[in-house]
């Protein structure tokens, strides 16, 4: 039986801790592992809602024979203006896997959070906050709301962006999260713009997001495709739009850089799935080759990019800029099966980075270094830390049994028939990609070690508390992707059957 | 037929002891769990051999489990379901080199055991080469294309874990990652054939009638490919003519290719030859292995464009001269392993791209088996003389027997004797193989050339390494005392022979013409290797006279050759010709400069990656700081939100916010108060 609020529960259990948070008194040591006990608790209940009722029983419904269906909360919630808009909240395979990949998430961010020292309160609210608006905007299904979500991200990401990260490149630090700051503003304007050309335009005086708004005119279908494309974009963080997240990530503390690469960018894709191609289905259809040519151009930019660092956290934003130009050629070519690589993809390379980047976090903690050429040989420091920095890579590149095998078969053989050639350029920018990310680990962990690093301290409690849950998941993923590609074909079958005109 | 499923536990027993290794108390004890879990799985291998050896006539035995499906309701492009499946194949091919590789396994964990108990990642290794070895049984039987993708992906992974054994020297590592990036890319040349192998076939697939048992015909299937190409030739199949075919041919053929370390990309296995001993041998099977295997399995996709299997008939037979030549002139003994084992998979390759379906498959058999037992021969040899380079070995006959009789056999073996040279010839003679079409006549007179030059020059740097490794005395030199060379010890003979008795009996089973075998109850039909795995219902191979002829004559040149190079009374004259012939020499040693431009094929990429950085850093960036400027209102807003009171009174308004609008909703939709029933 699954609880009727389920969603709600979701989405707001993490505002409601924030409250909670906010109140709390944070003076002692005491009084901060609290605030942080109370986040990890909150996040963990969202975890076990999103995992057990969630997801599992989707799992065994499809296992079992049956049609796995969407969880759904509607209720009207106003239609005083020219639209009515309901509290919509509904989670597909999509959402739900992406869901995965937001809880899990969160709950291991919490665990880091013991690394984070000063202003605690602040932080665990704040990410607290960002929990229900990311959460939201994966079961908003009603475009206010989905704003509303996605407008709520946008200053706890900020304030995250500009306050953590220790007094060493302040200034670097705050132009990052200026830039960071200017750009989300403009994808949320223009996807504001997008709803009110879109709601307006439609004439179904409905805000709701599974509105089939097939009466939309060329031109003003166009430009919400263009306006959503560009939005959500900029929040993937592809190419050529992509330097702000590269900045922005390289320069945050690990914790913030971790999930906004990890799992706020990842929003982006799930937009572009869900509305730039879902609700646009013949401007996209018509621009795909645009689209695809981006996807060609990023792939390729951000495998040679990667090549070129010295400080190991842009090369990561590089190869970050690489990876989500599959998902960008997934959207493009449009079909089922690269959609549902895609989703698999997306989660699966959301932990694969945000685990590289957590880890990065250990090193530089350590050695207060992020340069390639200052490190060498720390496996021999550091075994644990070594072996998990590889899951991460191997994640990254595909390696069977891990998440990223499945998503990249099924992304490439959906992708194939679409488009060729930029098939096959995007496939081969996968080598470099993977040489580039072999290649920093050689140099950070491979040769002789240096005498500095004599005395680093491996992986200890505290790192494989969030690190274990991540792998667990990618692992889960890998070895059974079967479970779950129903439950995402359900999803994706709506968009599809779309952009097939039905 | 459910003793085939046996098979399922051959895969997952290394695994489970890869696994279980992790939680043992000493590293010792991990490598001796490894090993036990290895020779189960020979014994589980022979159990299946056994049963396909005295049932050669069954159907192949198939179990499969959906990794994962969905339905794609795009018709135009796509089958109705797409469906990804793993599971065992049992048929005797998979069973002949089931039981090879785990009996290599074993002999090199085995000799493992010893050789690095004293190094740095001793538990590593033996839980890496488990895992390789799970890789490694999964990929023999594996019943499909997606299947063969998968292990194809674990091994290369297993690969690059098991040679980066000695990580903290720069020129092991390399290597690893060299080889890595080298797997990865076949891996994706791979996936870019199941791509296109399910868009070509899928749609024609579902209109076929499922196998009994299945409910649907697999389109990566390798038990289908048969139909797949015939359909093509007959023209029935949507959307895809003799150019697809010839496409997806080349793509197979480029992954084989690449993965076997054939001309002009050996250089990342030769390069591996400074990683340990058990390390390289793994490498070597692995590799070597898995892409000829593959060109075995699809076979029937590569016959029918001419070109493709020409042009793999070619870069074999090229191969196996390359690397013979390159073993001619080196002096490092774990190099000349690696080149000749390089060197044998050329002419798999080469039987192979001629048609010689079953020769290749022998070639294969024993070529795992010869490399593996030179291997340990040349380890023995470096563990005792402290050294790689045979020139300062010497001496070996009267000092260590095990390992001079097992380089005698190798010898033997690489001259002629394992009917490698011959089953290659005898397969571009015979040229008339079914289901496909004979190759073009320059292109047998070019591969048959090719493989008797091979042929002489394998004779030649094999009896070469006799010559100087077992007669003479040990060179003297610092550090080093001669007359304290002595054999190894007693369980690493004990592994050395092992390996040169599966050689032995490797080739004996290759011996063409042997006759059915009665005895009592047991009665074995035709045991030839060939009638084994392919041809068990046509009459046993005969005697290709000119073939046996030719070969001989070409490895008794070799043979006179380097008699003739190195006998005392000559080596002067000898040493005179090298000396005036080696710059030719050093290219030749260094891979035909090959090796080096494979090594600097990432120098053009580095430089592209300096200009998009460059490119980032100037023009990307100012772009956004313009746009960043351009809000410089809302930048002086945000940046009095430095100080933390101000932060935290935005984030407290936010979180009321946030609240008021959630308990807004919850009203709204009545799930503030509670209702009376």
């Amino acid at each position: 039986m699954i609880p009727p609020i389920l969603l709600t529960a979701i989405v707001f259990l993490s505002s409601i801790a924030c409250l909670v948070v906010m109140m709390m008194p944070e003076r002692t040591e005491d009084q901060r592992g609290r605030v942080r006990i109370v986040g990890l608790f909150t996040s963990g209940v969202q975890m076990f809602i999103t995992l057990a009722f969630g997801i599992f029983i989707q799992v065994g419904l499809a296992e079992g024979g049956g049609q796995s269906s969407a969880n759904e909360e509607s209720h009207s919630w106003f239609s005083s203006f020219a639209f009515s808009s309901g509290y919509h909240l509904t989670a597909d395979g999509i959402s739900l896997v992406l869901l995965v990949l937001t809880t899990v998430f969160f709950f291991s961010l919490f665990f880091h959070s013991w690394r984070v020292r000063e202003r605690v309160r602040l932080y665990v609210a704040l990410v607290l906050l960002l929990e229900t608006a990311v959460n939201g905007v994966l079961c908003a299904s009603d475009y206010v709301l989905f704003l509303l979500f996605w407008g709520m991200m946008i200053v706890p990401l900020y304030v995250l962006i500009r306050v953590w990260g220790g007094g060493e490149r302040r200034a670097e630090r705050a132009r990052a999260a200026r830039r960071y700051l200017v750009l989300a503003l403009t994808s949320y304007g223009l996807l504001m713009l997008a709803v009110l050309l879109v709601i307006v335009r439609a004439g179904q005086h409905s805000s709701d997001i599974t509105t089939d708004f097939q009466n939309l005119p060329g031109p003003v279908a166009a430009a919400g495709f263009w306006l959503t494309l560009t939005a959500f974009g900029i929040a993937l963080g592809a190419f050529p739009v992509h330097r702000w997240l590269i900045d922005a990530q390289s320069e945050a503390s690990p914790g913030v850089a971790a999930l906004l690469t990890g799992v706020a960018s990842k929003l982006g894709a799930y937009g572009l799935i869900r509305i730039a191609i879902g609700q646009f289905p013949g401007p996209a259809h018509q621009y795909s080759l645009v689209i695809v040519g981006l996807a060609v151009v990023g792939a390729i930019w951000g495998s040679l990019g990667a090549l070129a660092q010295d400080d190991v956290r842009r090369a990561i934003g590089y190869s970050n800029v690489a990876q989500v130009s599959l998902l960008v050629l997934a959207v493009g070519t449009q079909t089922s099966i690269a959609l549902v690589g895609a989703v698999l993809f997306a989660l699966a390379q959301g932990f694969g980075i945000g685990m590289l980047i957590l880890l990065m976090g250990a090193v530089e903690e350590r050695l207060r270094t992020r340069s390639i050429r200052a490190l060498g040989g720390l496996v021999a420091a550091a075994p644990r830390l070594a072996a998990f920095w590889w899951v991460g890579v191997f994640t990254l590149i595909g390696v069977p049994v891990l998440a990223g095998f499945s998503a990249i078969v099924m992304l490439f053989t959906g992708a194939f028939p679409a488009h060729r050639i930029a098939t096959l350029l995007v496939l081969a920018t996968l080598v470099v990609t993977s040489a580039g990310l072999l290649w920093m680990g050689h140099r950070m962990f491979f040769g002789p070690l240096r005498e500095t690093l004599q005395r680093v301290r491996d992986v200890g409690a505290l790192e494989l508390s969030y690190l274990l849950p991540m792998i667990a998941a990618i692992v889960l993923f890998g070895v059974r992707p079967g479970a779950f590609t129903p439950i995402i074909t359900n999803g994706v079958l709506e968009i599809t059957t779309r952009l097939s005109g039905g | 037929m459910a003793l085939y499923n046996a098979a399922w536990a051959l895969l997952l027993l290394p695994l489970a002891t890869a696994i279980l290794s992790f939680i043992t108390e000493t590293p010792r004890r991990a490598a001796q769990l490894c090993f036990v879990g290895s020779v189960l799985a020979l014994l589980l291998s022979a159990m299946v051999l056994g049963a396909r050896l005295t049932h050669p006539l069954q159907s192949p035995f198939t179990s499969l489990l959906t990794f994962f499906a969905m339905s794609p309701p795009e018709s135009a492009l796509f089958a109705s379901r797409f469906q990804a499946q793993v599971g065992v194949y049992v048929d005797s091919l998979s069973a002949s080199f089931g039981f090879a590789l785990a009996f290599v396994v074993v002999v090199v964990q085995g000799y493992a055991l010893t050789t690095l108990r004293a190094e740095g990642g001793y538990r590593r290794f033996f839980w890496s080469s488990s895992l390789l070895a799970t890789a490694l049984f999964g990929l023999v039987f594996s019943p499909n294309l997606f299947d063969t993708l998968l292990m194809w992906g674990l091994g290369s992974v297993a690969v690059y874990l098991v040679l980066a054994l000695w990580w903290e020297r720069g020129d092991a590592a390399a290597p690893a990652r060299r080889a890595y990036l080298a797997l990865h890319t076949a891996d994706i040349a791979l996936l870019l054939a199941v791509a296109f192998v399910f868009v070509k076939f899928g749609v024609f697939s579902s209109s076929l009638p499922a196998p009994s048992g299945q409910s649907l015909v697999d389109p990566f299937g390798f038990d289908q490919f048969t139909r797949f190409a015939h359909g093509v030739v007959l023209g029935v199949v949507p959307g895809a003519g003799l150019r697809s075919l010839a496409v997806m041919a080349s793509v197979l053929i480029f992954a084989a290719v690449l993965r076997a370390a054939q001309v002009p990309s050996f250089g990342w296995l030769t390069g591996t030859a400074t990683s340990a001993l058990p390390a390289i041998a793994l490498a070597l099977s692995t590799a070597g292995f898995g892409g000829a295997y593959l060109v075995a399995r699809a076979y029937p996709l590569l016959l029918a464009p001419l070109h493709a299997i020409s042009a793999l008939a070619l870069t074999g037979a090229l191969t196996a001269v390359a690397a013979a030549l390159m073993c001619l002139v080196q002096r490092d003994v774990l190099r000349i392993a690696v080149l000749s084992a390089v060197a044998q998979f050329g002419l798999v390759l080469a039987a192979l791209g001629t048609g010689g379906y079953g020769q290749g498959l022998f070639v294969l058999f024993t070529a795992l088996l010869f490399s593996t037992l030179f291997l340990l021969a040349a380890g023995n040899l470096v563990r005792v003389y402290r050294t790689r380079d045979i020139h300062e070995m010497g001496g070996v006959r009267g000092r260590m027997r095990t390992t001079s009789a097992a380089l005698l056999v190798w010898a033997g073996g690489t001259a002629g004797l394992s009917l490698a040279t011959y089953y290659a010839l005898s397969s571009v003679f015979e040229n008339a193989k079914p289901a496909g079409p004979a190759v073009g006549a320059l292109t047998r007179v070019a591969v048959a050339f090719l493989v008797v030059v091979a042929a002489g020059l394998m004779a030649a740097y094999a009896l070469r390494v006799l010559w100087i490794v077992l007669p003479g005395v040990p060179m003297r030199r610092r550090g080093f005392q001669p007359e304290r060379v002595a054999e190894v010890e007693p369980w690493l003979r004990l592994v050395t022979r092992l390996g040169t008795v599966g050689a032995v009996l490797a080739v004996i089973a290759g011996l063409p013409g042997i006759g059915p075998v009665h005895a009592g109850r047991l009665s074995i039909p035709g045991l030839t290797f060939t009638r084994f795995v392919y041809e068990y219902n046509r009459p046993a191979l005969l005697v290709d006279g000119w073939a046996l002829l030719i070969c001989l004559v070409a490895g008794g040149l070799g043979a006179v050759a380097a008699t003739f190079a190195l006998s005392p009374a000559r080596r002067a004259a000898a040493s005179g010709l090298v000396e005036r012939g080696e710059p030719v020499a050093r290219v030749i040693m260094r891979g035909f400069e090959l090796e080096r431009v494979g090594h600097r094929v990432g120098a053009p990429f580095l430089a592209a990656g300096e200009y998009v950085a460059r490119f980032d850093d100037s023009i990307t960036e100012t772009l956004s700081d313009l746009v960043a400027q351009g809000s410089l209102l809302g930048s002086d807003v945000v940046s009095r939100l430095r100080s933390a009171r101000t932060t935290l009174y935005l984030a407290g308004g936010l979180t009321v916010a946030g609240v008021i609008a959630l308990l807004s909703i919850l009203a709204a939709t009545g799930h503030l108060w509670v209702h009376p029933l």
